[in-house]
């Protein structure tokens, strides 16, 4: 995927799930929810 | 010194009893002080910002000083160090005024509700993220936000930490702020983070409508979006014996409400946590921003004995004798007058709210607003009220 749509959806939103891949899969999609919602601070 | 596990229980109870208007034996005292510890501990606001192992240093040696029973923030509240990574920040950082200040800022546009009330996530991810963070628009996204990703880890472990630390070594609860479920009116995260006080001002007028729907969509939920809806779902009945209250929600944006644009785009959805304290038998506790008596005949309809309200610019002894009997008030102690006041006359004034706010239960002492800047607080003085509220009887 190009890096100019990464931040289409739900696309680039499961591109990213893919790359957090320290983490166990299930834990991806609460773990970037929550990234999101501090990058608003 | 009693033993750090004794004073942890001592410290709840304390917090459960003045939630439930009980007498107490003496007065729990709320810290309600932010980046003045940084300050205070003898640190830049630019090392510990984005090192939690300063930070760490600032909170315990802050604590070793001060003995207080209870945090709003133990250093989580400014993540700097995340956005950071993404290389913009909307705050400023200035060390030798100690202070740190933000930009204004919207992220949202008019005719983004739509889109937000379709799915928030989708609308953090495709139009907030890109507007705030402009490099993210660059080659080179992914690894980017692989950097915040690493320093959201960290992050997340310097809370476990600090934590664990404050509780095993000090006998303190966890913090307000860094440690307990905090659900805000989607309002509240538009007017400090989205939109922008010019913005959401403007949408009161011009489009009440589309607010009220994004209001309704996203409804009472914390920065991520997870409602207090699914929390419900996941919650026993009876207050957490291990924590103060049991969830957090911060009030801000309703200084700019009159009473009954309040009674629309607030009531609503504060009433849903205050329902659900009563429901599930949970304290919440309300940090309200600003001056709040023209709201008080909504708070008197919280259910008595769960909701505590720290109010910042209030008549404390007013609001005692208006919603005294049904809220725990918290708060009181002026910064004014920490900074600016003799150590006696700051003893006074504490002994008169103490005396006059908590002889019947129902009050938790701590600063009137956030103590954050090197001119909010003077130290010797903030040291005699301590010591004096720890050792006041009632």
């Amino acid at each position: 995927m190009s890096e100019q749509t990464l931040f289409a959806y739900p696309e680039g939103w499961n591109e990213m799930l893919a790359a957090l891949d320290f983490l166990p899969e299930e834990q991806r999609e609460g773990f970037l929810k929550a990234l999101v919602g501090i990058l608003l601070l | 010194m009693k033993d750090a596990k004794l004073l942890y229980q001592e410290r709840v109870q304390l917090y459960k009893d003045a939630a439930a208007h009980r007498k107490t034996s003496r007065v729990l005292n709320l810290a309600n002080i932010w980046t003045w510890i940084v300050y205070d501990s003898g640190f830049k606001l630019s090392e510990a910002l984005f090192d939690s192992k300063i930070m760490g240093q600032a909170v315990t040696r802050f604590q070793e000083k001060y003995q207080f029973d209870f945090f709003m923030d133990f250093g989580f509240r400014n993540p700097l160090a995340i956005s950071g990574a993404l290389g913009h920040t909307d705050y400023i950082i200035d060390d030798e005024a100690a202070s740190l200040s933000i930009k204004d800022f919207s992220y949202v546009e008019p005719e983004d509700y739509d889109e937000i009330c379709e799915n928030y996530t989708k609308f953090l991810w495709t139009k907030f993220l890109p507007r705030k963070y402009r490099k993210l628009n660059e080659p080179g996204a992914k690894a980017l936000m692989l950097n915040a990703s690493g320093e959201f880890g960290k992050f997340a472990q310097y809370a476990t930490d600090i934590v664990q630390t404050m509780a095993t070594d000090y006998g303190v609860p966890p913090s307000l702020f860094t440690a307990t479920p905090l659900f805000e009116n989607f309002y509240e995260i538009l007017f400090n983070w989205l939109r922008g006080i010019k913005g959401l001002s403007l949408d009161l007028r011009q489009r009440p409508d589309k607010l009220k729907a994004a209001l309704d969509s996203v409804g009472m939920a914390d920065l991520s979006g997870n409602t207090l809806k699914a929390f419900k779902q996941t919650s026993r009945k009876g207050t957490d014996q291990d924590r103060g209250p049991d969830v957090l929600t911060a009030l801000l944006g309703h200084s700019i409400l009159s009473k009954k644009q309040f009674e629309v785009f607030y009531w609503p959805y504060l009433k849903e946590v205050f329902d659900y304290a009563e429901e599930y038998d949970k304290i919440v506790h309300v940090f309200a921003e600003s001056e709040n008596s023209r709201f008080y005949d909504f708070f008197k309809e919280a259910p008595k004995n769960h909701v505590v309200i720290h109010l910042e610019l209030d008549d404390m002894f007013k609001a005692k004798k208006e919603i005294g009997d049904t809220v725990c008030l918290c708060g009181g102690m002026p910064i004014d007058l920490l900074y600016n006041g003799t150590v006696q006359a700051n003893i006074d004034y504490a002994k008169r709210l103490i005396d006059e706010l908590a002889a019947d239960g129902g009050f938790i002492f701590s600063q009137n607003k956030m103590v954050s800047y090197a001119s909010d607080c003077k130290a010797e003085n903030l040291k005699a009220v301590n010591d004096f509220v720890r050792e006041y009887t009632l």
